[in-house]
């Protein structure tokens, strides 16, 4: 009972990696479930101590390598208005609670940006960003999420975030030469 | 803007990676180098763009509530509660019946038909599991229940593994899976384990293609309940549980002996 509370309870941390990792609500809501299944058949090897969001996290991120990165369903970022309802609807959602529509419409727009560099990156850099500088997880956490060293998590972050400067540079608006008035 | 050596240390003063001294000295180097300066701004506007920038939604309710209904189906039996089953079970074969009828009932609850599925299958297995005496009287009547099974019910048990050398078939009998009458095909394994294949009428039960795995070609649906490896799968017009004490490797070799076999 006590695992399976403490497993609960990390359901929001859980949740919102599948939905940056599959890009796609139903498809995160599978995920989770999915996780919190596979999290209960392997009760008995999560060692007591451990970081259970760091173990479900784990689960949850090699159970989105086999099934999306297999072939089975690759989803692109979507790029039309049309396709961006599917995170940006849930994260807006939230933003719209506030009551303000016009400040959710602002957060949204800066916001877009971000989250838009944020997909470009490959899949393991931006987990390492989400886990490390949106989530604020430790680097021992993010390291067992990805099974590799701590230095690699670093190595990883220090890449990723150079990559997302150069694209957020590239999304800011140019500022426009009007040159001289003759 | 012109380069300046120090400006790698930067990274790694914004995230506070730097020793005391170290930092002290790249500090001290900020107040005469623009270049390193402006670097440490955009560091800072980075981690706060990350921080403040991206949503961070809640899990929806409905995915709590259906998560809490996952793990209350998959909750192990308390020890007590299990004993209590199986004197129960080794009472009478009769128990078998009661249980599958309670769990068709439980069919009319929200829970998930395939852990229903499955629970019933591991509870199956251990009634069975418990009269093992009585199963070597059955072996000489396997066929020809099958064939019964088979003509009254149209169940596709006749094509179903028969057993082999390392797992043989030892009994057939007749069950009740989810308010539908099945076939329970029993086999012990070269190591004496307990084997169980269940096959009923298909009708609307599916297995969603993410909740499988594969197997060689085929995507059977691998899990686990009360320290049994559930194996299930839909085949033709039936659905088929296969059961065993195993773990998910040893379960799939199985799984493809038996599927094979019946395809």
């Amino acid at each position: 009972m006590a695992y399976e509370k403490e497993a609960l309870a990390m359901l929001d941390s859980t949740y919102r990696l599948a939905l940056w990792l599959t890009r796609r609500e139903a498809d995160a809501r599978d995920l989770v479930q999915e996780t919190y299944l596979r999290a209960l058949e392997a009760r008995e090897t999560f060692r007591p101590g451990a970081s259970m969001r760091a173990w479900l996290a784990r689960i949850l991120r090699n159970r989105f390598i086999d099934r999306f990165r297999q072939g089975e369903r690759e989803v692109p970022w979507p790029d039309g208005a049309e396709e961006s309802k599917t995170l940006q609807a849930v994260c807006d959602e939230q933003a719209g609670l506030f009551g303000d529509a016009e400040l959710a419409r602002l957060m949204s727009l800066v916001r877009g940006d971000i989250e838009r560099a944020l997909q470009a990156l490959p899949e393991d850099h931006r987990t390492v960003v989400l886990l490390c500088d949106v989530e604020q997880w430790g680097w021992e956490e993010a390291a067992s999420v990805l099974g590799v060293p701590v230095g690699t998590v670093k190595s990883r972050l220090f890449r990723a975030r150079r990559t997302l400067r150069e694209l957020l540079s590239e999304y800011a608006p140019k500022e426009t030469n009007v040159g001289p008035v003759r | 803007m012109d380069p300046c050596a120090d400006s790698r240390f930067i990274p790694l003063l914004a995230s506070g990676e730097l020793e005391p001294a170290e930092e002290a000295r790249v500090r001290a180097h900020l107040s005469s180098c623009q270049t390193c300066t402006r670097e440490l701004a955009a560091e800072e506007n980075l981690t706060k763009r990350l921080r403040e920038g991206i949503s961070r939604p809640a899990a929806p309710d409905d995915l709590r509530a259906a998560v809490e209904e996952e793990m209350r189906a998959l909750r192990p039996v308390p020890r007590r509660a299990r004993i209590t089953r199986r004197m129960l079970f080794a009472a009478s074969a009769a128990a078998l019946l009661i249980l599958s009828a309670f769990l068709a009932y439980r069919r009319m609850s929200p829970q998930d038909p395939l852990v229903v599925a499955t629970r019933h299958a591991a509870a199956t297995h251990q009634a069975i599991d418990l009269q093992r005496d009585l199963l070597q009287r059955e072996t000489a009547e396997a066929g020809k229940r099958l064939q019964e099974l088979a003509q009254r019910y149209g169940l596709p048990a006749t094509t179903a593994f028969q057993g082999d050398e390392e797992v043989r078939l030892v009994s057939v009998r007749q069950g009740l899976a989810l308010g539908k009458v099945s076939a329970v095909l029993v086999y012990i394994d070269s190591k004496g384990r307990l084997v169980t294949l269940e096959i009923l009428p298909g009708g609307d039960l599916k297995v969603p293609r993410e909740r499988t795995r594969a197997v060689q070609q085929f995507r059977p649906m691998l899990t686990r309940a009360d320290q049994l490896g559930v194996a299930l799968w839909r085949q033709g017009p039936a659905f088929y549980l296969l059961t065993a004490p195993m773990d998910e490797e040893e379960l799939a070799q199985l799984y493809l002996k038996v599927r094979t076999h019946t395809s």
